[in-house]
């Protein structure tokens, strides 16, 4: 019993971070249609950005907000710079991410060379906090990481479903052209979308390093699983996103304690378990 | 979204499939009559062991590494070519077939009579299980399908150490000897790699040719029409994966020898973009490109490995992999018309340049005012054939123009 629910709580916290991840992922594809596959270096970007603040000023929040600016501001130059000539062209845009990708990690492992880091949280969310349930006692810091996601996707939710902006993002999915057609500036829009979603990647990777480390090797991991939680939940989709991140991030960590050696396998088969109903993910809509 | 639009509607390509293979001579070898040309590169292959210096190096590392990492890379330009799905998954099937051959004998003694067989077979099996899923998909999504399979494969490679060693890989295998020439011999090595990546080559050149492969291009450019004619496109889209997972995985058995075994290293996220990256290099609308492609690939990584070029091989190797993908979309195959094309714009620019200077402020034509990237480049590039239209981003232009200053 302990077990069943310590191992769900760890699927929880995976699964807190493969949504932070995912529905930066998830944003921008069904915006622009853009699979963004540097997505998962962003992550390993913001880890070290927030890192590298925490040795340099001491705090941790300040760690975070950079990470968050930080990896933004990259991901809107990635794209003004790169991807925009070309950003009719759905694969080669995807195929310059993953060249951009390799770069990025492999002047991360330059700068931060091959040893794990990771960024240590402020005292007040260190340490372990009884849950009152079979006396279990686990990580405050992993209990935050649940809550920032939850939060994240409130806020996420309520940013596009109730502002202005929102409006303009769900019109943007649905017919890009005729949202420029009515003389909302696209450009703007799409450099918003880009850094919203590229933060967000940012902000994971911070959070992210204070639960787990960061070692080169840690971006194809959260590349691949957020990659796996797009197609099981539908691309383009934030709740789909959400959903796809739990189910990944709890049959993932059960695989992982009771069948380790074949834990990759069973989450392959839930991706075709899932494809093999609903080819365009749980809450997707046929391309 | 029909298709991926990398591999671009190319009219060639709905020609006679003679026609083109033609042309596909004619621009590697600048229009000379064929047989004298052919005669020429088999001997200077065949020749090519005996002749060059530091056989080690250039036999070893440069040539039978580029002919491998060449097959798989054909296996997925076959697939491109014919079917229009860019896959990034053919490392699954070189690892299944490596990792088969491995365990089989290295733990349990079988003779690599059966072994080799038994992995080239397991892994075109494991190849037409996942195109069940994978040809449901197209473009983008089937990319990132096939991407998280090579990659769910990787960690499974990590996690049953029992049986694949972990991180330590297998290693220290004895090389079989057949007709009794060692593999150990490099030259042996390298025929034998040679014969393979020719079969291969031309296997793929076949079944292009086939009425299955005529049926593949046609499906690709309209699968609506030819489920209309009666094809099953489903089943031709899962054989065109299956066989395209075939030769990949005979490159895996190759590999493994070439090796001496087979590391999660050999088959992790960065060999996965080596193999995309071999293909894009050496231009995706040929077979050929395959093999251009790794040789430059592998030349370009060994030079950076040993300090000749002054970058770190990764970072060089995403550098020239977003130049290639941003301005010479033809590949290495493709490089003598597209850099005659960026010359005549280069030289358009300047004269208008020249023109605007002495002329006062018309405007030269093919040039933007400001840094502006019309959106016509980008519909223009997506909608007219890289056989004619060339290279369309206008940075011929700009180059002149900033040299200039």
């Amino acid at each position: 019993m302990d077990q069943i629910l310590t191992i769900g709580l760890n699927g929880l916290t995976v699964a807190s971070l493969y949504f932070l991840v995912a529905s930066g992922l998830t944003l921008i594809f069904g915006m622009m249609r853009i699979v963004n596959l540097a997505h998962g270096a962003f992550y390993l970007l913001g880890g070290y950005v927030a890192f590298s603040v925490l040795q340099g000023t001491e705090s941790w929040s300040l760690g975070l907000l950079a990470a968050l600016a930080a990896v933004g501001a990259v991901g809107v130059v990635m794209h003004q710079v790169l991807l925009r000539a070309i950003e009719h062209e759905d694969m080669r845009v995807a195929l310059v991410t993953i060249g951009v990708s390799l770069i990025l990690a492999d002047q991360l492992l330059v700068y931060y060379g091959g040893v794990a880091h990771s960024v240590v949280p402020p005292d007040f969310l260190s340490g372990g906090m009884e849950l009152g349930v079979a006396g279990i006692v686990y990580p405050r810091y992993r209990i935050f990481v649940l809550g920032l996601a939850i939060l994240v996707g409130i806020a996420l939710w309520l940013f596009i479903s109730r502002t202005r902006f929102g409006m303009i993002i769900r019109a943007g999915v649905d017919d890009r052209d005729m949202v420029s057609a009515t003389g909302i500036n696209v450009r703007v829009v799409f450099a918003a979308v880009f850094f919203i979603g590229s933060a967000l990647a940012g902000l994971a990777g911070a959070v992210g390093a204070g639960a787990f480390s960061l070692a080169p090797g840690t971006d194809v991991e959260y590349l691949l699983y957020s990659l796996i939680v797009v197609i099981v939940g539908g691309m383009g989709s934030i709740p789909g996103a959400a959903i796809g991140a739990l189910l990944v991030g709890l049959v993932s960590q059960f695989a992982l304690g009771y069948t380790p050696a074949v834990a990759s396998i069973v989450t392959f088969a839930l991706m075709i378990g899932v494809l093999a109903v609903r080819p365009q993910g749980l809450l997707g809509r046929t391309a | 979204m029909t298709g991926p639009d990398l591999v671009a509607r190319d009219p060639r390509r709905n020609s006679p499939p003679d026609a083109d293979s033609r042309r596909g001579w004619r621009r590697i070898f600048e229009g000379s009559k064929g047989a004298g040309i052919i005669a020429a590169a088999v001997l200077l292959l065949v020749a090519f062991p005996f002749v060059v210096p530091q056989p080690q190096f250039w036999v070893v590392s440069i040539a039978i590494r580029s002919l491998w990492l060449g097959v798989v890379a054909l296996s997925l330009i076959w697939l491109a070519r014919n079917t229009g799905m860019l896959s990034l998954g053919q490392m699954t099937f070189f690892a299944v077939a490596g990792y088969t051959v491995g365990v089989l004998t290295t733990q349990n003694d079988v003779p690599y009579v059966v072994s080799i067989p038994a992995g080239i077979l397991l892994a075109t099996a494991v190849g037409a299980v996942v195109a069940l899923i994978a040809v449901r998909t197209q473009g983008v999504y089937f990319l990132m399908l096939t991407l998280a399979v090579s990659q769910l494969l990787y960690f499974l490679v990590l996690n049953a150490a029992t049986l694949t060693r972990g991180y330590q890989g297998i290693s220290n295998i004895t090389r079989p000897e057949p007709f009794g020439l060692s593999l150990d011999n490099r030259n042996v090595f390298y025929f034998l790699a040679l014969a393979i990546a020719a079969g291969a080559f031309a296997l793929c050149w076949y079944v292009s040719r086939t009425p299955f492969g005529l049926a593949l291009r046609g499906i690709r450019d309209s699968p609506e029409r030819m489920r209309a004619l009666g094809y099953n496109v489903y089943l031709y889209r899962m054989l065109a994966f299956t066989f395209a997972a075939f030769i990949a995985a005979v490159s895996g058995a190759l590999a493994f020898f070439y090796h001496g075994g087979i590391t999660p290293g050999a088959i992790d996220l960065l060999r996965s973009i080596d193999v995309l990256i071999v293909s894009v290099l050496g231009g995706i609308n040929s077979l050929w490109g395959a093999f251009a492609g790794a040789l430059g690939l592998t030349m370009l990584q060994n030079f950076a490995q040993a300090g000749w070029i002054p970058m770190r091989r990764v970072t060089l190797t995403g550098v020239v992999f977003v130049v290639v993908l941003l301005f010479f979309r033809g590949g290495i195959v493709d490089l003598p018309r597209q850099l005659r094309e960026y010359g005549r714009t280069g030289r358009r620019a300047w004269n208008g340049w020249r023109g605007r200077d002495l002329g006062g402020d018309r405007p030269a034509s093919g040039r933007d005012g400001d840094g502006t990237r019309p959106e016509r480049v980008a519909v223009g590039s997506k909608l007219s054939p890289p056989g004619r239209s060339g290279p369309q981003i206008d940075d011929g232009t700009r180059s002149t123009r900033t040299g200039e200053r």
